[in-house]
């Protein structure tokens, strides 16, 4: 499917829609409530043309205020625009009764991921019952090289495109066992190429350790990743490592030929 | 299936910005959508003139939010839209605090569980929880079911005063969505009224065609903040039979996520 993508002019968009927007972006970077003087500021904005843009978020439910507070967090609102996204998401349909057969035979946590620029979102997870914390909610976003769907996605893709993301990545130390080198990303996504599935123990988290392997469809397109993930205890034998990858594998060939296109 | 309406917010106040509004029914429209849409599908469903609802896509698409397939020349929401979902659920306390109760949930009843809470005159999810491979599109977050038909919204309302219920029925669009849907008010609000003598709500294919669904309301003081649900399919057990196995473990969240004191999800 071929895509059309911004370059609109100017005197065609709406700028008020687009203020709006931007607002509701500049949440994403700040993990604080904001009070109007504050995303003023971050907008560059006066604080009068912020107000409205404010009060129609509000209204429409984008955004809410903290309890008896000035400061703003996201609303509920922000739910209702990715059902149609999910929805009408082939990949993740034929992939969710997979996701919950791995996640019940292996009492682990099976999840959904897709890569966006140089980063792995979450687009569905099958919780296990030992998950406390939601330590990945839909929508968590994580450097690809640093994750083991990321690194079998990029393992997946052509060696231009694999490398177009490696050139754009930056490589930094999320824990103290993440790699940080291009070069041991390199061969960890070669490593990856080797078996068929990647494998990453307290790169993201410390105590947490997951397995991934891509989905390719027909026409070697490289949809994502499924991910097998919990506590490093249950990764740290070889052979179970092994039996997560090969179930992974088996399931990621079986979504992937739901997809011949 | 009847689509929903969307519905704008009648407010007269001059700091309310329309074009804003309308940028979000788009997104509606996608969402009540069976597929990507073309500019003339969404004037459709919007109720907005194509011009107008050619410049609200061009903007969505300038912000990466939209995408149009140059062939179809259909608009389709893009990854851009989990983003959105990601800054409610990260920070949204209440949220958080409930996904440990509904994970434990879901093991222990080993069927679909979920969160929602009200916008406007619908139930949305917070959380799907799928336990089944059941319908695809209701494992999914971001649902809208129109909260005369949800059993969470109808849990909610039954903490409402019954003068209070009849008059908000009154002003709804009561349009079935399936054809077990009821759209009396009157059967509706005895409905409401059995769930607050019992303490919980149950929907049999009302909202989905082959489902039943038992919730119980989250509440923070007097009000319901939210409700806790458990869908199970139709075939294969007995409505009196998935009420036994499951109320005591939905009554049980529903209580551990409710709080006496004023606290807003």
């Amino acid at each position: 499917m071929q895509i059309q993508k911004g370059r609109v002019e100017k005197r065609m968009t709406s700028s008020a829609l687009l203020k709006a927007l931007n607002i509701l972006e500049a949440f994403q970077d700040s993990a604080q409530a904001m009070t109007a003087k504050e995303i003023a500021v971050r907008q560059s904005e006066t604080q009068s043309s912020v107000q409205r843009s404010l009060y129609t978020l509000e209204t429409l439910g984008y955004l809410e205020r903290e309890e008896n507070g000035k400061a703003y967090v996201p609303g509920r609102g922000c739910l209702c625009p990715v059902y149609g996204y999910l929805r009408n998401n082939r990949f993740l349909e034929s992939a969710t009764p997979y996701l919950i057969d791995l996640s019940e035979r292996f009492a682990t946590r099976a999840d959904l991921t897709v890569l966006h620029g140089t980063e792995i979102v979450y687009v569905s997870r099958v919780p296990s019952r030992d998950e406390i914390l939601n330590l990945a909610p839909l929508g968590r976003r994580w450097p690809a090289v640093n994750t083991a769907s990321g690194r079998a996605i990029l393992a997946a893709l052509t060696d231009e495109e694999c490398e177009r993301v490696l050139a754009a990545s930056t490589f930094a130390k999320i824990t103290p066992y993440s790699l940080d080198t291009r070069v041991a990303v390199a061969r960890a996504i070669a490593q990856t190429r080797d078996v068929g599935y990647a494998y990453q123990s307290e790169e993201v988290a410390v105590g947490s350790a997951s397995v991934g392997a891509a989905v390719v469809g027909g026409g070697g397109e490289v949809l994502g990743a499924i991910i097998l993930g919990g506590a490093v205890d249950a990764f740290q034998e070889p052979e179970r490592r092994d039996e997560l990858g090969k179930a992974l594998k088996q399931a990621a060939r079986a979504i992937g030929a739901y997809h011949l296109s | 299936m009847t689509q929903q309406t969307t519905t704008m917010p009648r407010t007269q106040d001059p700091r309310f910005l329309t074009s804003v509004a309308r940028g979000f029914q788009v997104f509606d429209a996608l969402s009540n959508g069976s597929g990507p849409m073309s500019l003339t599908e969404l004037a459709a469903a919007t109720g907005l003139s194509v011009p107008t609802v050619q410049r609200l896509t061009a903007t969505l698409v300038c912000a990466g939010y939209l995408a149009k397939d140059s062939r179809s020349k259909r608009y389709r929401p893009t990854i851009k839209t989990v983003n959105l979902l990601y800054s409610y659920l990260s920070r949204n306390q209440f949220a958080k605090r409930a996904w440990p109760h509904l994970v434990k949930l879901r093991e222990d009843v080993g069927l679909d569980v979920s969160l929602s809470v009200r916008v406007g005159d619908a139930m949305i999810y917070v959380h799907r929880l799928p336990g089944y491979a059941g319908n695809f599109e209701n494992t999914l977050p971001g649902k809208k079911v129109p909260i005369h038909l949800s059993a969470s919204g109808r849990s909610l309302l039954s903490l409402w005063e019954a003068q209070k219920i009849q008059h908000y029925l009154s002003r709804l669009d009561l349009r079935a969505q399936t054809p077990w849907s009821l759209t009396d008010s009157n059967a509706i609000a005895a409905k409401i009224a059995d769930c607050r003598e019992k303490g919980f709500a149950f929907v049999k294919q009302e909202a989905s065609p082959g489902l039943m669904t038992l919730a119980c309301p989250v509440v923070c003081g007097t009000e319901a903040i939210s409700g806790v649900s458990v869908h199970a399919p139709v075939a294969g057990l007995s409505p009196e039979d998935f009420k036994n196995k499951v109320l005591p473990l939905v009554v049980s969240v529903s209580q551990a996520l409710s709080t006496p004191a004023s606290f807003r999800p």
